[in-house]
């Protein structure tokens, strides 16, 4: 039960920041009391993170800090490139983040709330400080930690993280102010509008039983591609695109980056829908497999094509045909298990995200130390999620 | 001075325009309701007195507070019901309600909120996390978030949906209570009209983004006293010779 106090606290804390911070402290401490409540789960994600963090730990002893060391240390060479390139990363997590957070403030449940402008401003100067601040942390920890396994030279260390660190703080300023001036606008202006329509039907998507679902994943990656949600991605490419390549090998190249970052964005929009679909249809007599049929031919289309595209941008930089095969199978692999974890988890879709995440960066390891295992290791685990998400149903 | 007063409002998402130019004014103490079918403008009208969206044209002043220049102070004096499905999942609704009471800065939880939540057999829900509610249950908070404070003016989009009927009964009597005991204004966007028929002092027809319809207190009476008729038989008729299209 709160003290007068601490609502006294609450009363006062209003005044200087916008109350969605003192919300945002609640929820934590909310989330650490059922986390102490359901304490053998708790113990159980705690001793399995552990063995997660050591079998990383190990595997990141073995890799070879010197060899990544000599890369960076070319990289602290080209201290314009280095800072425009995190300029471009701090400016797009600062003005996405900033924007969420102004789109919340202003259109959701604190819209009518009467809280002093000055009091949002202080509230949006500090997540974007405390963002920036956490981003340069984790820039910071990285380089360190490959300081740390170097065995000689770290000379790069200092001039690398001061360009980096110079290009983010910049990029993330100037996201600020955009977002700050967007802010100033009206408010209907900060959710944009994008046409979602393709310029051309793919009838030939849809499930007989499910028509449609198809064209939902697809319209929603179209949104997504359209309103620009990867141009960072693009700008990151435009400022580390190399010189001094032959005109096919830099179309080769294009062609490989624009294979990738498309695809990531069709299977993050495509597993997106799939889990608004398993609320829309919570009522409905589906049977999984149907369902993951349904929801499986898009995330497909959008493979065959980042591979054909993809696969054609290596062979015109001179790669062999087996590498080519190899790009489309281990991009089909990784897709494939993290669309059968976020079947599995499709009323948690959060979870999914992580341990996607921790089981691609397992198999990164396998297929370093025993290459023919991890595809084998790949189907297993994908195969094991698909049933345990049929168990579900 | 006016508990609400709005002149000249005018509203479009892009090129659609949804608002056309409304002029409305509430007296302290003024139980109003505001009907119209689906598509009309009346979320969007709401939503703009709220200050949630800004109206390309027009002026929005709560007792006496202008939302654009003044919006502060124009929050301030509203009171407005949390959509529920903006609710945030992982807080209570005892901590809901303490971060609105902070907002206002009012040292607790005000007496008369606990009461309400009372009257609404809410009190049991206040110590759950809002993820465990049901739609009435959400419902129901967000009403007590509207009302905390008591406003000069209390604006509330569709309160009735999702409350059972012992529930729909004590929000109405509270209301009522607030506009003849507090001087507070009520403003209440609904499709029950036999439910706002009983309580209102007043009552506004939207129509294609325009006020078409005004009935005062005697209009309403003389409906409530006829027995052959009824406020949604006169609102069924003012949309046919207004030319209703259906938007819905």
């Amino acid at each position: 039960m709160p003290t007068f106090a601490a609502i006294a606290t609450l009363a006062q804390m209003a005044a200087y920041f916008h109350p969605r911070l003192q919300e945002s402290r609640r929820v934590a401490g909310n989330r650490l009391r059922r986390l102490a409540r359901q304490w053998p789960q708790t113990v159980f994600h705690l001793v399995a993170g552990g063995a997660l963090l050591a079998l990383v730990g190990f595997g990141v002893l073995h890799i070879d800090g010197d060899r990544i060391g000599l890369v960076l240390r070319l990289l602290a060479e080209q201290p314009l490139m280095v800072g425009l390139a995190f300029a471009a990363f701090g400016f797009a997590m600062c003005r996405n983040a900033t924007l969420d957070l102004l789109q919340e403030l202003h259109l959701g449940w604190w819209g009518a709330a009467p809280v002093p402008p000055a009091a949002t401003r202080r509230s949006l100067h500090l997540h974007a400080l405390l963002q920036t601040a956490l981003g340069n942390l984790i820039v910071f920890l990285v380089l360190a930690g490959i300081v740390a396994l170097s065995r000689h030279d770290a000379s790069w260390f200092r001039p690398l993280l001061a360009a980096a660190s110079s290009g983010f703080w910049l990029g993330s300023g100037l996201g600020y102010v955009v977002v700050r001036r967007l802010g100033r606008q009206r408010r209907d202006k900060l959710v944009q509008q994008h046409v979602s329509t393709p310029l051309v039907k793919l009838a030939v998507l849809d499930h007989p039983q499910l028509p449609h679902l198809a064209d939902w994943q697809r319209r929603e990656t179209l949104r997504r591609w359209r309103s620009g949600g990867r141009n960072w991605q693009f700008l990151l490419l435009g400022l580390l695109f190399p010189t001094g390549l032959l005109p096919w090998q830099m179309i080769g190249l294009l062609l490989l980056c624009i294979a990738l970052i498309w695809y990531g964005l069709a299977l993050r929009s495509s597993e997106d829908v799939l889990v608004r679909a398993t609320q829309l249809f919570a009522a409905m007599p589906l049977p999984f497999p149907r369902f993951a049929a349904g929801t499986a031919r898009y995330p497909l289309f959008a493979w065959i094509c980042a591979s054909l595209l993809g696969a054609t941008g290596l062979l015109l930089q001179s790669a062999k045909p087996a590498i080519a095969l190899a790009f489309a199978a281990a991009i089909g692999l990784g897709s494939l298990l993290s669309l059968c974890l976020t079947w599995r988890y499709r009323h948690r879709p959060g979870v999914a995200r992580v341990r996607a995440s921790a089981e691609v960066l397992i198999l990164l390891l396998v297929a370093y130390q025993l290459p023919p295992l991890a595809p084998l290791l790949a189907l297993g685990l994908a195969a094991r999620h698909y049933l345990v998400a049929r168990s579900l149903a | 001075m006016p508990a609400l007063e709005i002149a000249g409002l005018v509203h479009a998402y892009g090129t659609q325009r949804v608002l056309e130019g409304v002029d409305l004014r509430l007296q302290p103490g003024e139980f109003a309701a505001l009907i119209g079918p689906n598509g009309s403008g009346k979320t969007t009208l709401l939503r703009c007195l709220a200050g949630i969206l800004q109206p390309q044209q027009g002026r929005i002043a709560i007792a006496g507070a202008d939302m654009r220049s003044d919006t502060l102070a124009a929050k301030q004096r509203l009171g407005f019901a949390v959509d529920p499905t903006l609710l945030p999942n992982l807080l209570t609704g005892r901590q809901c309600l303490e971060l609105f009471a902070g907002a206002r800065e009012l040292g607790a939880i005000p007496a008369a909120t606990l009461e309400l939540a009372e009257a609404l057999a809410f009190t049991r829900w206040l110590d759950h996390e809002v993820q465990a509610y049901s739609l009435g249950t959400r419902q129901k908070l967000g009403i007590l978030l509207g009302l905390i404070g008591e406003p000069p003016l209390i604006v509330l989009d569709e309160p009735m949906n999702g409350l059972d009927p012992l529930s729909a009964f004590a929000l109405k009597q509270h209301l009522v209570h607030l506009t003849r005991e507090h001087g507070c204004a009520v403003l209440l966007a609904t499709h029950a009209l036999e439910v706002a028929e009983r309580f209102i002092s007043r009552c506004v027809l939207l129509l294609g983004g325009r006020l078409v319809q005004d009935w005062d207190t005697p209009a309403l009476d003389a409906i409530r006293h006829d027995p052959d008729t009824s406020l949604e038989q006169v609102m069924v008729e003012a949309l046919q010779r207004f030319g209703a299209p259906r938007n819905d």
